[in-house]
């Protein structure tokens, strides 16, 4: 579930360009967690307050984002890859990536990327991800280690309402959407 | 000078300098608004704080605060810095949003509410044995990201 957050937070940095557009004009973000009790954690945000901040974000400060996943690092070339074979590939296909002590398995399911890590020695829970592959595409555009972020945020822009995110796990799922209703519980 | 003349010179400036005081007084302090904060017990039967603190006195205080001596790295400090402009335009534009809920927090033992109503900001933390509200206007955000920007 810590790999599940950090993921979110990082993605969740991404869907801060979504455009301020009929259909999408509020940001959602929910975490359930389940540590011996339920525990939900909502949060509803104009993305025009979002879009107002972006740009005053300087790029340096994206420098620091990683992609990690069950305490594991997906490198922008691996993201890179996974877009490269699965993008055009049939549904069933899976992409395998096996590392010192986990494994990732990558997927397309639509226009989603989806992509699980599991540790193999531990036996330990996996953490699925989804998210669309135009994001994950744009993403990877990057140089070295570091994540494109303002290449992210284009393809976010032309992605508008839906789902953009999804981190599930057998302890947590962590959801991120866009749309045009201000609270999701109205 | 003759005394009654003097007194009456006196009086006057207290006079000039009392409505001066005054009117800086209700401009910083009242006319801003009021924050309130209740604290209720066994889920409102009984209010045991109920308070209307000055949102002046309480911008008064956040700017007061000795940010530069908190004990933050240079590389937080960095990290704040490098973030503050954003965090202020999204409050800016927050201040225009319509009303909403902004935050939900469901755990076991409490719940923590966060909504923008009526540009105000409103938080409410619900325990088993008592409820806090308060009320916040959005200078105080604004106050609060402002007294950040020395460090």
């Amino acid at each position: 579930m810590k790999g599940g957050i950090l993921a979110a937070s990082v993605l969740a940095t991404w869907t801060l360009a979504v455009p301020v557009q009929a259909q999408a004009r509020w940001l959602h973000v929910e975490i359930t967690g389940d540590h011996g009790g339920q525990s939900v954690v909502q949060m509803n945000l104009p993305l025009a307050s979002l879009t107002a901040a972006l740009p005053l974000i300087p790029l340096n400060a994206w420098g620091h984002c990683r992609l990690e996943l069950n305490d594991r690092t997906v490198s922008r070339a691996e993201i890179a890859f996974m877009v490269q074979k699965l993008r055009n590939a049939p549904e069933n296909a899976v992409l395998s990536i096996a590392t010192d002590g986990d494994r990732l398995d990558a997927s397309r399911s639509g226009d989603m990327l989806v992509v699980t890590i599991r540790e193999e020695n531990l036996n330990a829970s996996p953490v699925q991800v989804r998210i669309p592959f135009a994001v994950a595409e744009a993403v990877s555009l990057g140089s070295g280690d570091r994540l494109d972020l303002r290449a992210a945020t284009r393809a976010l822009v032309m992605r508008g309402a839906g789902e953009l995110v999804v981190v599930n796990s057998n302890d947590g799922r962590v959801r991120i959407w866009a749309d045009g209703i201000p609270d999701v519980r109205r | 000078m003759s005394l009654p003349r003097f007194l009456a010179i006196l009086f006057l400036i207290c006079a000039v300098v009392f409505a001066g005081v005054l009117t800086a007084g209700y401009f910083v302090f009242v006319r801003p608004g009021f924050a309130r904060i209740t604290v209720s017990e066994n889920f409102g039967d009984r209010e045991v704080v109920h308070a209307f603190v000055p949102v002046g006195l309480v911008n008064f205080g956040i700017r007061a605060l000795p940010f530069a001596d908190f004990d933050i790295d240079a590389c937080g400090r960095d990290e704040l810095r490098t973030w503050k402009p954003a965090l202020a335009a999204a409050v800016a534009a927050l201040e225009t949003a319509p009303d909403v809920t902004l935050l939900r927090v469901h755990s076991d033992d409490s719940d923590v509410v966060v909504r923008k109503e009526n540009s105000e900001i409103r938080i409410e933390v619900t325990a088993p044995d008592a409820r806090v509200r308060i009320t916040l206007p959005p200078s105080t955000t604004r106050a609060f990201l402002g007294a950040i920007r020395d460090l």
